[in-house]
């Protein structure tokens, strides 16, 4: 302790009131007529918990809900766009050799097959590449590598024309070039 | 059950005879701080009566007479502190502060009355917050943690306000008396 702190204490020393300042509070007590109120009984844990809980577990499932909401309009963006592409590349100049093909008379005679992008054969490529989606340049490629098989990608779904699904999944090794390149997906 | 308690009961059940033990009691210690504070007599009776009716209010929450000092203690400091924001009152001096005799002074201590004097101007000139931190932790002899409880802020902040306010304190006071005080 210092003598500036000692300095303080005196400074600050307790003083008493001026005479009659207890009666002055009773007086003004008994003239407002103040009550004693009851002690409020103390709140248990789970009233002042819950509303917390609930709010955040409100908050906590409405961001899930929003989240897969945008997610899903987001595939679904992503997908129709890439089936529009792949349509415009297998028609546009960019593929002379190319010819739409009629698939209202070809569907008919050959039995589709589909493969979904998220089947296990795929998945494993794309696995093996490090990649966790195709983006849309390389389903372009895809088409443009093997333009028979790709009638219409839509909905996440390649459809082909041959039946075995080993010459999709070649066509995919045959672009996987591509993959390797890639770092951000869609 | 000792005796304090007994008349904490008794004041609880609307016992005016008890509760006017208890503002006996514990009067000086709540005046003491709203007129270091306030430096003005009015204001300071004036902030001393609305916290012992808030006490008579809520005498039944009260549990302990360490409660009831912590309570008080609270309770004022943030009635001076909300009575000085809005009454700016570190900028005014009432009348009634002009500094006594000499004689009188001596009484209660050996230190120099012109170097008391100026050390409450310069408490005066502090910030509401530094101001009651220093007279909690000067005069009721509160630690920082019990200070911080009372004025519901954090240790640290208590802390640095003290540091801070001695700092400006000295300053102010080796500039009105001339030459650096230790």
């Amino acid at each position: 302790m210092n003598r500036f702190e000692d300095e303080l204490r005196i400074a600050l020393r307790s003083e008493e009131p001026p005479a009659g300042f207890a009666d002055r509070i009773l007086e003004r007590i008994a003239k407002e007529n103040f009550q004693v109120s009851a002690p409020l009984p103390p709140r248990r844990v789970w009233q002042w918990r819950f509303p917390m809980v609930f709010a955040t577990a409100a908050a906590c499932l409405f961001f899930i809900l929003a989240t897969t909401v945008i997610w899903i309009r987001q595939q679904s963006n992503n997908t129709n766009q890439t089936a529009q592409t792949i349509v415009e590349s297998n028609s546009n100049d960019i593929l002379p050799t190319v010819e739409t093909p009629d698939f209202t008379t070809e569907v008919k005679d050959k039995p589709k097959e589909i493969v979904r992008l998220s089947s296990p054969p795929v998945k494993r490529i794309m696995k093996s590449k490090k990649v966790s989606s195709i983006p849309q340049r390389t389903l372009r490629k895809f088409a443009v590598a093997k333009p028979d098989a790709v009638i219409l990608a839509k909905n996440n779904e390649l459809e082909m024309r041959e039946r075995n699904k080993k010459d999709l999944i070649a066509v995919l090794f045959v672009v996987s070039d591509e993959l390797k390149k890639i770092k951000v997906e869609f | 059950m000792d005796e304090t308690d007994e008349v904490l009961a008794q004041a609880a059940t609307g016992d005016m005879d008890a509760f006017a033990q208890l503002v006996r009691r514990h009067q000086a210690v709540v005046w003491s701080i709203a007129h270091r504070f306030l430096r003005d007599r009015t204001l300071a009776e004036e902030v001393a009566q609305d916290v012992f009716l808030e006490l008579f209010r809520n005498i039944a929450a009260i549990k302990s007479d360490a409660h009831l000092l912590f309570w008080l203690r609270k309770v004022t400091g943030h009635r001076c502190i909300d009575k000085a924001r809005r009454e700016r009152t570190h900028l005014q001096v009432s009348l009634d502060e002009v500094p006594e005799p000499f004689e009188l002074r001596t009484k209660f201590n050996a230190s120099d009355p012109l170097l008391t004097d100026k050390l409450r101007e310069a408490i005066t000139g502090l910030p509401a917050t530094p101001r009651m931190i220093i007279i909690l932790r000067y005069q009721a002899n509160l630690e920082p943690m019990e200070i911080a409880a009372a004025l519901e802020m954090s240790v640290n902040t208590v802390k640095s306000h003290l540091r801070r306010a001695i700092i400006v304190l000295r300053e102010k006071l080796s500039r009105s008396i001339g030459g650096a005080f230790v």
